[in-house]
């Protein structure tokens, strides 16, 4: 359909235009209007508003929530892994190694303190302070360990071959 | 969020400065009133930011836009409905196609073409002017009128031809 009478008209059409002054004239009312009506729910920029935790924590829900998951997933991986999970404890702590000791475990009167820092006496004996570098290694505790509850001293003492047989 | 907002916002600034001409002569070569075009212009663009606003989403901005100007062209005529098409273009003439024409003579050719697509029915007529005066194609035409792109092409094709008879033009 390229009728001579229709181009015409589009060339005709096409000298229908908006002067710059008038489309910059438009434009700036446009900018006000979308000023002054602005996108709903937008955060303003940080500096007009104060720190808001919801919406930090809003934003950050995720990564918090990752970050928890991995720290009770670890926890879990320890318990399970170590023979002995009291190793990781600070009551374990030799008395005499003070550079180690938490701030909280030097507070005698404190009731959290009593409860923990009292098994320190018990651990004191399998782990004296003069000692207290090498008793921290694990080939010593599993040694101390196999030696008292060791699963093959109970085998020996109750085998039943050693029963059975006449 | 924020980012999203200055997303739209510059893409709305962008649209005005693309579409903004285009989005003139639509209006104003129906309405025939410089001034009222450049107003309905306006109220084209704040009309579809308010609809951002309110959560529209606007997929085919050049569409949309395309959507209101018609919408607003339409509300036009129906609010001068006493005041008959014809009678429209005897006040205000051509001023609007007329004012940048370098000729007078085709000033004069255009301005009989112009009146013999007044008078074709509105679902001619509309098709017509958007493929011939707006340039869009005819995908672009069944997005704004809502209708398949093969029956604005048929629409197009039997109102050039109607216009051809009008202006008794052989082919």
């Amino acid at each position: 359909m390229n009728d001579e009478f229709l181009s015409k008209l589009t060339q005709a059409a096409r000298q229908v235009k908006l002067d710059p002054s008038e489309k910059a004239r438009i434009g700036a009312k446009l900018g006000e209007f979308v000023k002054a009506n602005p996108i709903p729910n937008v955060i303003a920029p940080a500096s007009a508003e104060p720190f808001s935790g919801s919406q930090f924590f809003g934003q950050h829900f995720g990564m918090l929530a990752v970050a928890s998951f991995l720290i009770v997933v670890g926890a879990g991986i320890v318990s399970v892994t170590s023979d002995n999970p009291g190793v990781f404890s600070p009551v374990l702590t030799p008395a005499s190694d003070k550079a180690n000791q938490l701030p909280y475990s030097s507070t005698p009167n404190s009731p959290r303190d009593t409860s923990t820092v009292s098994p320190a006496s018990k651990v004191e004996p399998v782990n004296p302070p003069a000692e207290s570098s090498q008793a921290l290694t694990p080939t010593s505790t599993i040694g101390a360990t196999t030696t008292t509850d060791s699963p093959k001293a109970t085998t020996t003492t109750r085998s039943p071959s050693s029963n059975l047989l006449p | 969020m924020l980012s999203e907002a200055n997303n739209k916002e510059k893409e709305f600034g962008e649209a005005y400065e693309q579409y903004s001409d285009a989005l003139f002569k639509f209006i104003a070569m129906r309405i025939k009133d410089r001034e009222r075009a450049k107003d309905m212009l306006q109220d084209c663009f704040t009309r579809t930011w308010q609809a951002i606003v309110d959560g529209k989403e606007v997929e085919n901005m050049r569409a949309f836009l395309y959507k209101v100007a018609r919408n607003l062209v339409i509300d036009e005529y129906r609010s001068h409905k006493s005041v008959s098409l014809d009678a429209m273009t005897e006040e205000t003439g051509y001023e609007v196609a007329s004012r940048s024409g370098d000729n007078p003579s085709i000033g004069a050719e255009v301005g009989k073409i112009r009146e013999a697509l007044d008078k074709l029915p509105e679902e001619y007529r509309e098709v017509v002017s958007m493929r011939y005066i707006d340039e869009l194609m005819p995908v672009e035409i069944a997005e704004i009128v809502g209708e398949s792109a093969n029956a604005v092409s048929v629409r197009i094709n039997r109102g050039v031809v109607m216009l051809r008879e009008a202006l008794q033009i052989e082919k």
